[in-house]
């Protein structure tokens, strides 16, 4: 038995050595593929959003490798899902960066992952290209921000809702950090442009029972019910607004085209959002990007601001490593990516080199009674992001 | 006074969704002992029944609360053979076990359907309004439909064949068996019976909460708070319990907010407990 154990290891050992030098010959060039590392959880509560932004990371790296790769050479992938647990996305991000030896990760979808992977960024001197949008107040150097930031969305958003909708602001969000911060913003914002706020609520992270809520609502009749609400409180919400035939006018910065199927026409027509990128956006790269969505990826999710921040984290990061001098060295791809330029189908963005986060175009768009986001409003020029 | 009115009418809603819950947990809970991990996933297979049925097959509401009662069931005692059955007397090794059984029914919801929600139309559109407080109808309809399940559900348990058979198992098992009661049976059945009732439950919920893989986690908490407040084997505290968790995070989140409401209302439970830690309508066990 001894003997057979030994020959099978033998044979594998064989094998693999063969396989390994077919692999590198082929290659012509010699030349190993760059490792990038994806960090997203494909199960647990935050996975809604970060099946979005890893198609879109995937999406866009493939792009890459079809078209040539960088100079020449291919990204290779390595996937570590961490369950939406911020603990673990640190230790998976250490694993990627010590083990796999990636040359940098996109990845983590929620604030609180962020912030339990950013010091393992820095102390290994790596690089995490953070897709999603979120409340800024933060930089690294160690980390590149590809979504937008208050100043690129809600304070658009704020003063176009006064101007155009009403006064009287309802804020409402889940118990968390994200919301809190994008609440406060909002009252200073319409404390500048002569807005009140008429109410503010918040509920326990996941909660689905609005009624309480809802009436509190009803009583302090406000124009402008402005949500930062996530996951399921999110749909749950629209649709008991729905139920209660609320007159206010419902104004989200997080509800997407992905979400909006789950709440259905009924429930969210009439109600607007601000993000920097919606499916219905109309310029050639997009409707070419839409058709290829609905090709590759049939899981039920469609193309969103979630899906754009992990595609174009994917695009900049390619660029970056085309650029640095030595794409397998962490600090020229960190230094490559100052006033990087992209054309996303979200438009032409670029990074800022002071710092590190894109600067993007705002847009709002209104629900209609097909459950389709038309835009009606698009900033003139990309908004430099002031985190 | 309007207001207040409002609050309590809005609290007879999320009681009537949690009653419904909790129902199938009593039935499981409190007549066979079973520590069940998995029941918010039995009320999320009821949602997704709903979904399918509505929304892919096209079909009415009506027929989706039948479908997700027997989708629930027929899991229910799947779950029942294949794992409960062959853990009888073993509480610590049947709640890991159902744990385990709920992320496995999570994921694979997951892996076919996305981690994304799913839409349910609400079925009964339309509110009506007495002075400033609006009330949906289907809330209306919620609270009445619930009514019903638990009458049909005492009614069944008390009056029925079968009902007699159960309690007479839970009572005492061998002499039940020594009478001729085939205990094996009644058991898959009893789960069955409660875990249909929980995926009614995520029918009903289906319409005005969110339909998605991760969605049973909150109301297995609050079945079982319930079911224990009002006492396991109770189905008249049970509806207290109900009635007591729902009025009250009602009221408390209308007259301060939703998240004090939250931890004012588990503070309330493990009061409860702690001074009645049978239940508020423990029944006497033999």
């Amino acid at each position: 038995m001894k003997k057979f154990w030994c020959s099978l290891l033998a044979c594998s050992i064989a094998l693999s050595c063969a396989l390994f030098g077919c692999g590198t010959e082929q290659k012509g060039s010699g030349e190993k593929p760059i490792k990038v590392g994806l960090l997203y959880s494909l199960s647990g509560v935050t996975s809604v959003s970060e099946k979005q932004l890893y198609n879109g990371t995937k999406l866009a790296i493939d792009e890459i490798n079809q078209n040539g790769g960088i100079n020449g050479r291919k990204i290779e992938t390595v996937f570590a899902d961490y369950a939406s647990d911020p603990a673990r996305a640190a230790d998976k991000a250490r694993k990627l960066i010590l083990d796999d030896k990636v040359v940098a990760i996109v990845g983590t979808c929620s604030s609180s992952a962020r912030k339990a992977v950013k010091p393992v960024v820095e102390s290994n001197h790596s690089l995490l290209v953070y897709p999603q949008s979120y409340e800024g107040q933060e930089q690294s150097k160690n980390i590149v921000y590809v979504g937008c930031i208050p100043n690129q969305q809600a304070e658009v958003f704020v003063d176009w809702l006064v101007k155009n909708v009403g006064k009287k602001f309802f804020l409402i969000g889940c118990d968390f950090v994200y919301p809190r911060v994008e609440n406060k913003l909002a009252q200073t914002y319409l404390a500048k442009n002569g807005g009140s706020v008429v109410g503010e609520e918040y509920v326990p992270y996941g909660s689905t029972d609005f009624s309480s809520v809802l009436n509190k609502i009803k009583t302090s009749n406000p124009d402008v019910i402005y949500t930062s609400l996530t996951g399921d409180s999110n749909v749950a919400f629209y649709k008991q607004y729905s139920a209660y035939g609320l007159k206010a006018t419902v104004a989200s910065l997080t509800t997407n085209e992905t979400v909006l199927k789950a709440i259905g026409p009924a429930a969210a027509k009439e109600s607007f959002i601000c993000v920097d990128y919606f499916k219905n956006i109309k310029n050639t790269i997009n409707e070419k990007f839409v058709k290829k969505y609905a090709e590759t990826i049939k899981d039920g999710t469609e193309p969103s601001y979630a899906v754009m921040g992990g595609y174009n984290g994917g695009l900049f990061l390619g660029e970056a490593l085309k650029k640095a001098k030595n794409p397998d060295q962490t600090q020229d791809v960190i230094d490559a990516f100052g006033g990087l330029t992209i054309d996303s189908p979200s438009g032409k963005i670029s990074i800022d080199a002071s710092n590190h986060h894109a600067s993007l175009y705002c847009r709002i768009g209104k629900v209609d009674d097909k459950g389709e986001i038309n835009v009606i409003y698009q900033s003139d020029q990309t908004i430099a992001p002031k985190p | 006074m309007d207001s207040f009115f409002a609050l309590l009418l809005n609290g007879l809603n999320s009681s009537a969704l949690i009653l419904v819950a909790a129902l199938g947990m009593v039935v499981i809970c409190g007549l066979m002992n079973v520590i069940n991990l998995a029941h918010g996933e039995l009320i999320m297979i009821g949602a997704y029944t709903a979904f399918c049925v509505t929304q892919k097959a096209g079909l009415s509401f009506a027929l989706a609360l039948p479908a997700a009662f027997a989708a629930a069931a027929a899991a229910g005692a799947v779950l029942e053979i294949l794992v409960i059955r062959r853990l009888t007397g073993k509480p610590a090794e049947t709640m890991l076990a159902t744990f385990g059984i709920s992320v496995v029914l999570q994921q694979t919801v997951n892996l076919i359907f996305g981690a994304q929600s799913q839409y349910v139309a609400i079925p009964l559109e339309g509110n009506f309004s007495l002075g400033h407080v609006v009330v949906p109808f289907y809330n209306i309809f919620t609270i009445l439909f619930v009514a019903a399940v638990l009458a049909g559900t005492v009614v069944f348990l008390k009056k029925t064949r079968f009902g007699r058979r159960v309690r007479a198992v839970t009572q005492n098992r061998s002499m039940a068996e020594c009478l001729g009661v085939n205990s094996a049976r009644v058991d898959t059945l009893t789960f069955a019976f409660g875990s249909g009732l929980a995926g009614l439950a995520g029918a009903l919920a289906a319409p005005v909460k969110s339909v998605s893989p991760f969605m049973g986690g909150p109301y297995l908490v609050y079945s079982f708070l319930t079911s224990v407040v009002g006492g396991v084997a109770s189905f008249f505290g049970t509806t207290v319990g109900s009635l007591l968790v729902g009025e009250s995070s009602a009221l408390l989140g209308g007259l301060s907010n939703d998240v004090i409401a939250n931890i004012l209302v588990f503070l309330i439970i493990i009061a409860i407990i702690r001074f009645k830690p049978e239940g508020l309508f423990a029944k006497e066990r033999r």
